[in-house]
């Protein structure tokens, strides 16, 4: 059947832009079942528009897109698309109906399910991402945080294979994004494939080291291209410096380890989390006192 | 006079419309939007001259709704707004009040609204009375800041990725100069360059006839930017201090559906890993020079 997803050669502009260079170039990815990956890159680095690549919505100027290896053409891409779902970044692009509890239903309504079989994905739905006390809200009238919430939902209640997700945390409070990560868990867990895509890869990979949820794999974008694609202790191991140069903020721990490093103590490893840091300083303390 | 803004008793609803539920959970027990109706409740807050004020708390707080009525973009329903001593309602030109306090949507897109980024850029200061040749010269200085071409004036508003629409929305504010900066997430989908810009721009832009509201989910840049933080929850003030105080308060940040801030965190650890007297630290450089006096005492 082959991986979730692979693109092979694949190269995007948008047509407006006929003079211009391509949005995204030379992309060779292969995302598999089961498998959380990470994507982080500058602002304006293709990040986007290639997780709309990916959703099925913008067909490549040139490459292949397999979704569970079948090659995509025509004929088979709306079977595929309804194993693929898509948080937009923008809430507001994607949310259209008065209320949350519709904004559920929609897509499930398109689908030609009964509506017994609605109510009961919808119950369901609500129950995973604890949104209850929003069903009968107006969707315009939900804060930020809150529509991204009910855009996950929307989503979620389509059942996807491929869950892709556009900055899910840029608006939300701890207490939803630990639901979010706990939905990513469970997903991945079931063998199906998420794909985070975060300008900020601190965040990204700080809240999966706090809540023992890590990434298996982070792509970082740069102008277009696949600079890095490899596991996050691979990241890591080439220090701050380098995730900085790729207009990155390297998670807190490896950014102190690797300032000691540089300018302190050329022993000190890099740590990828606050709590190896911590135990590396209290050895550092120690080591100290005994001289 | 020290305050730039005085907020009293200031209550708002939204008057939800329960007719607009849905078919599939009709007749069911009562809406919680009939509890819920209030988004502000009782607010009462001021921000000095000089200060960067942080008002923090879980999605659906009322925050947003704070801010919008800051410079009249939603008149106090109940209660009463003073900006520099003027009352919003009836003792301020609305125009005037909108160039006095700039506001920074949580969303770009409800912002942007011209075709081109120099137009949108424009819009603001040209209506504000000031000289094309001023926009342009300052203008070209923001871009300059945050590493644009002049060429990105002719950019298409809604080709922009969602890191260069925020960039734009605050360009487009700043470039008035108003002296009261209110910012909704303004660095909700910034990278971590011109996150970085952004936060030293506040920095330097903030002085004693000035003041920045600050709304972030990112606790660590509150703690990096804010004197002062008010915590909201379910539409009330619910905790108000400096911003060392009530950050390090691990209790009180999850009681109110808040992070940690990553360097609060690893003060927390290390004060119980051994290092008792560990002092509070705000910033990584802070943080560093301990290590290294922590190296060069031993």
């Amino acid at each position: 059947m082959g991986p979730a997803v692979k693109l092979k050669d694949l190269y995007f502009k948008y047509s407006i832009h006929t003079d211009r260079s391509f949005i995204l170039q030379n992309i060779n990815i292969e995302l598999n079942r089961g498998e959380y990956v990470v994507i982080a890159g500058r602002n304006g680095s293709g990040k986007s528009t290639l997780l709309k690549i990916i959703d099925l919505i913008y067909p490549p100027e040139r490459g292949d897109i397999y979704i569970f290896g079948n090659l995509i053409n025509e004929k088979n891409i709306y079977e595929a698309r309804k194993r693929i779902g898509l948080v937009f970044q923008n809430p507001d692009t994607q949310l259209i109906t008065g209320t949350v509890v519709d904004e559920l239903a929609f897509g499930l309504e398109n689908a030609g399910l009964s509506p017994n079989k609605i109510k009961s994905i919808i119950e369901e739905t609500v129950e995973i991402t604890g949104i209850k006390s929003l069903i009968d809200r107006r969707t315009d009238e939900l804060s930020g945080g809150e529509k991204q919430l009910v855009a996950l939902a929307s989503v979620l209640a389509m059942k996807p294979d491929i869950l892709l997700l556009d900055e899910p945390f840029s608006m939300i409070n701890v207490i939803y994004k630990e639901r979010i990560l706990k939905i990513i868990e469970n997903f991945v867990r079931g063998g199906k494939t998420v794909v985070l895509v975060s300008h900020n890869l601190e965040t990204a990979l700080n809240e999966a080291l706090n809540n023992s949820l890590m990434a298996d794999r982070c792509i970082i974008m740069q102008s277009g291209r696949v600079e890095f694609d490899g596991t996050p202790a691979s990241l890591f191991e080439r220090k701050a410096e380098y995730i900085e140069s790729l207009g990155l903020r390297a998670p807190i721990a490896v950014r102190i380890s690797s300032e000691i490093n540089k300018n302190i103590d050329r022993n000190f490893p890099i740590c990828s989390d606050i709590k190896s840091l911590v135990k590396q300083l209290t050895g550092l303390k120690g080591k100290e006192l005994k001289k | 006079m020290k305050e730039l803004i005085k907020i009293k008793d200031l209550s708002y609803s939204y008057n939800s419309q329960n007719d607009s539920r849905s078919i599939y959970f009709r007749n069911k027990e009562k809406s919680s939007v009939l509890n819920n109706s209030f988004a502000l409740k009782g607010i009462n807050m001021h921000i000095d001259r000089g200060e960067i004020v942080g008002i923090i708390g879980p999605s659906g707080a009322g925050k947003s709704t704070l801010l919008q009525h800051l410079n009249g973009l939603i008149m106090p329903q109940q209660g009463s707004i003073y900006i520099d001593g003027k009352s919003v309602i009836d003792e301020w030109d609305q125009k005037e009040l909108k160039k006095f306090v700039g506001l920074l949507f949580q969303n770009p897109e409800d912002q942007i609204f011209e075709k081109f980024v120099g137009d949108e850029i424009a819009f603001a200061p040209l209506n504000f009375g000031f000289s094309i040749d001023d926009v342009r010269k300052s203008f070209k200085d923001f871009l300059e800041y945050f590493g644009y071409e002049y060429s990105f004036k002719d950019r298409l508003t809604y080709k922009l990725s969602g890191g260069e629409k925020r960039i734009v929305a605050f360009m487009s504010i700043i470039i008035y100069d108003p002296r009261v900066l209110v910012l909704d997430e303004p660095t909700a989908s910034l990278d971590s360059e011109n996150r970085e810009k952004l936060i030293k721009l506040l920095e330097d832009w903030v002085s004693s006839d000035r003041a920045v509201v600050l709304v972030s989910h990112d606790m660590d840049e509150i703690l990096r930017l804010c004197n002062r933080v008010y915590i909201l929850n379910g539409g009330r003030v619910v905790s108000e201090g400096p911003t060392e105080n009530l950050l390090f308060d691990e209790a009180l940040l999850e009681d109110n559906g808040l992070d940690v801030p990553e360097i609060v965190r690893l003060y927390l650890m290390l004060k119980t890993s051994g290092f008792e007297k560990i002092k509070k630290f705000k910033t990584e450089t802070d943080f560093i020079n301990w290590i290294r006096e922590l190296k060069n005492h031993a």
